[in-house]
């Protein structure tokens, strides 16, 4: 394999793989928005500013949409997990497998962390109080443990020679430095991606009002998306240091080497239009969509990546074999015409909603509050 | 040959109540969702036309407990039976994504759209022309229903794969002979399920006095009045399922006969007294009765699930794969190489410790029995062979399925038969098998008859059960 992932694998591999990373991408964005906004929330309910100021309104902003982007989060999480076990059946049953009550602590967590976004929404703890605090803290922490264990999931995969040993040695035995790492690296990732999303959202809030978005809005997302981009680059760093040998190369390979440069140059793009955003105090459609595609790049670089360190570590030729016959089974037009009308439905139901939305504030035109009126 | 994955021990609790515990709280839940949309479709439509004035008061109220119940646990509870599913059966799961991945994947197109439209109107409905609520309530619905339509085409392919398993393909799999009876009657069950959630939401409207309570209950009983058709397509699917299955259920095996009737009459019960309390006589249900009722339809919803997973016995994909995920086509080379010979996970636990007969007769069981069976808990070996003597446990052990009918059997040669055999023993307290003499080669060649006589294949349909 002397080319970029997925090129030069074989058909079927290859026609899983861009799928499996391209839905990943979806998933991890939201996920992202989750993980870094919950983050948000909880450090914000630490603090002494309370409900006001700059990091309040994206908090509130955050409390109010962190719901829906979990639903989206764990409904895009559907499709990649649909296709890892496609691909690497073996190596990613075995792991969930051997992590057993450990690995499905993660429902449990899912669920209070659930209803901890919609207890933060439904206002029934005040601001400042230690309910609300432990309440941020909470739903922060339950969100992270889900992430790292799908990261320890992943690394066990990776790990066949620990296989017996962890079995032997039960859930708890299964210990790998690099993990403590690697999820730091998805922490600190997931900081521009929900910058840049709150930024839209943001900036749609702002039109709808029409009043501009103070620069102290702006440099809060701005140093939150420059923090994120910094440490996750020094712990990139640090986590190929810790890789066995095999990995590590296979980061420096044909197949991964080219995509982290995409990485890089994407979180390059995104980290100077946060620093320009960050120091003119505006967030232009220009900035914001620079920060966006070079987040979205460095993602998807980065997922390529670790894709391509995957397949260094497997047996490709005999899944290869595994994935042309199941490349067989029917149901892709299917597939591919239902996304289509289903994406056009998505749209439809946006756009019937926007409409309705208009039609019912120019019936009540003067009268009604600005912005969103939640339920 | 297959790749071997851990086992785990679930201790008294057999893997399948797990994951049948499970599975019958998400599949409660889903159904709540899909029976949930139609109804609020319908009371939207009552509202349009001025029929209910209360409607769309109810309906706003019963959107967000479908949210909080529907979108949340159903959302994690689908995401917990995958994983669950994995934990319990790893080849099964990674048969059916095999051949239905592109369906599954389908399925997941119409989450996207449930997921939107639902959240699209719990967040702007108040503020939305009710034609535009009318329509949002019709996609979420309809992507609802559908999310049921492609799951069942898999489900129900695991107990009646039709002509798929003569080469017919995907679509042959998928409107497999069970198809359409199970999906009309999970439909039936879905709005039961929502209409009887809806009584029990209208009893917490206390800002409603009691007549104007009873009238939103009246039309919410309108969704259970399909209940009617259930006992046909009861009938229907009876007539569907394998010869053999539909025997083991109606008397066979008097426990999966028994959850037979507690479906059927936990359902007569809830759709009597819809029939003539709530749409004949429009009685008026309080809150605790209608929770009554709801619990109802979760017993028979969960008696429903037991007996359709009960009915694949042996398989877990008929014909093809084994409960214990031995496939059909494997028995005879596991039966030659030994089923357990290149089982690379040791023992754990107390069972690391065991003299080598005894740990080759636990790995036995370990791959072979233990997705079914426990050592001395539910549905305990110790209990079941209890008063077997040594010459019946090894006869019945290597004629498996001809001791049962339902029982897969047995993938591995006599000398596995011998040890499995002894680690039951143990589990009755006989002697330490180092204190006895090894098996003979005489009592090994009687074991091996029994095995030849039993064959690899499953029983004929005449015998199982």
């Amino acid at each position: 394999m002397s080319e970029p992932f997925p090129f030069g694998l074989p058909p079927a591999t290859a026609g899983y793989a861009t799928l499996y990373a391209l839905t990943l991408l979806l998933h991890a964005v939201l996920l992202s928005y989750v993980l870094a906004g919950a983050g948000w929330v909880a450090v914000h309910a630490l603090g002494r500013a309370g409900a006001r100021g700059s990091a309040g309104r994206v908090a509130a902003l955050l409390v109010d949409w962190l719901p829906f982007a979990l639903g989206g989060a764990i409904t895009l999480g559907v499709a990649p997990l649909l296709f890892v076990q496609i691909l690497y059946r073996e190596a990613f049953y075995t792991s969930n497998l051997l992590l057993f009550w450990r690995w499905m602590a993660i429902v449990p967590a899912l669920v209070a962390g659930f209803y901890g976004l919609y207890l933060a929404k439904s206002g029934r703890f005040p601001p400042r109080t230690l309910a609300r605090r432990a309440l941020g803290l909470g739903t922060f922490a339950a969100f992270a443990f889900v992430a790292f264990s799908f990261t320890d999931q992943h690394a066990l995969a990776l790990a066949r020679g620990s296989w017996v040993a962890v079995y032997q040695g039960g859930p708890l035995s299964w210990r790998e430095p690099a993990v403590v790492v690697r999820f730091g690296l998805w922490l600190a990732a997931a900081l521009p991606a929900m910058a840049a999303l709150v930024g839209w959202q943001l900036r749609a809030a702002a039109e709808r009002q029409a009043a501009p978005l103070e620069p102290r809005e702006v440099r809060g997302l701005a140093v939150a998306a420059g923090v994120g981009l910094v440490l996750a680059a020094a712990l990139a760093l640090a986590y190929r240091g810790l890789l066995p040998e095999a990995q590590a190369a296979a980061l420096s390979g044909p197949l991964a080497r080219p995509w982290l440069f995409v990485a890089a140059a994407g979180a390059l793009a995104g980290g100077l239009a946060w620093v320009a955003a960050g120091f003119s105090g505006r967030l232009d459609r220009a900035a914001l969509g620079a920060a966006s595609l070079g987040t979205a790049l460095a993602m998807l670089g980065v997922i390529a990546a670790r894709e391509a360190q995957r397949l260094a570590v497997l047996d490709v030729d005999a899944l290869a074999v595994l994935h042309a016959r199941a490349a067989q089974a029917g149901g892709l037009p299917f597939f591919v015409a239902f996304l289509a009308v289903n994406t056009a439905v998505i749209a439809a139901a946006v756009a019937l909603v926007r409409r309705g939305l208009r039609a019912r504030s120019e019936g009540a035109a003067g009268t009604a509050p600005p912005g969103d009126a939640h339920q | 040959m297959p790749p071997f994955y851990p086992t785990h021990d679930f201790g008294p609790a057999m893997k399948g109540m797990v994951i049948g515990g499970l599975g019958i709280l998400h599949v409660f839940l889903a159904q709540f969702a899909i029976g949930g949309g139609m109804l609020l479709y319908y009371f939207q439509w009552l509202a349009e036309r001025g029929r209910e004035p209360d409607a769309r008061r109810f309906l706003d109220g019963f959107f967000r407990v479908l949210v909080l119940v529907s979108f949340v646990l159903g959302a994690v509870t689908g995401v917990a039976m995958w994983l669950t599913t994995i934990q319990v059966g790893p080849r099964t799961i990674g048969l059916m994504v095999d051949e239905f991945h592109w369906l599954w994947a389908v399925e997941w197109t119409f989450f996207g759209v449930e997921l939107v439209s639902g959240y699209l109107f719990y967040r702007y409905a108040a503020r939305l022309p009710d034609r535009t609520r009318r329509i949002l309530l019709a996609i979420y619905a309809l992507a609802a229903w559908f999310s049921l339509f492609w799951i069942n085409g898999i489900l129900s392919w695991q107990l009646t794969p039709g002509r798929w398993l003569e080469g017919g393909g995907l679509w042959a799999g998928f409107f497999n002979p069970s198809f359409w009876p199970s999906l009309l009657f999970r439909t039936v069950v879905a709005t039961t399920i929502a209409a009887l959630a809806a009584t029990v939401v209208i009893n917490t409207m206390a800002e409603l006095d009691r007549e104007r309570r009873r009238r939103l209950i009246t039309r919410a009983a309108h969704l259970m009045a399909p209940m009617i058709a259930m006992p046909l397509l009861g009938l229907w699917f009876f007539a569907v399922i394998p010869a053999d299955s539909r025997a083991w259920l109606l008397g066979g095996s008097v426990p999966m006969t028994m959850f037979v009737a507690i479906a059927a009459g936990a359902s007569l019960l809830v759709g009597g007294y819809a029939a003539l309390g709530l749409l004949r006589q429009k009685l008026y249900v309080n809150g605790a009765t209608a929770t009554l009722l709801l619990a109802l339809a979760f017993g028979a919803t969960g008696a429903g699930e037991f007996v359709r997973e009960g009915a694949r016995k042996p398989f877990t994909v008929r014909e093809v794969l084994y409960s214990n995920s031995i496939g059909r086509d494997e028995v005879a080379a596991l039966r030659a190489r030994g089923s357990v010979t290149d089982d690379p996970y040791p023992l754990a636990g107390a069972d690391a410790a065991l003299p080598p007969e005894l740990a080759l007769g636990a790995k036995v069981f370990r791959l072979q029995c233990s997705v079914c069976h426990t050592a001395s808990g539910a549905n305990g070996l110790a209990e079941l062979t209890r008063t077997w003597t040594p010459t019946q446990l090894r006869m019945n052990v290597a004629m498996l399925q001809r001791t049962k009918g339902f029982m897969p059997p047995f993938a591995g040669p006599a000398a596995e038969v011998e040890a499995l055999a002894r680690w039951i023993e143990s589990l009755h307290g006989a002697a330490p098998a180092s204190d006895r003499p090894a098996a003979s080669p005489a009592e090994l060649a009687a074991i091996a008859a029994w095995l030849d006589e039993a064959g690899t294949e499953p029983a004929p349909f005449e015998v199982r059960p």
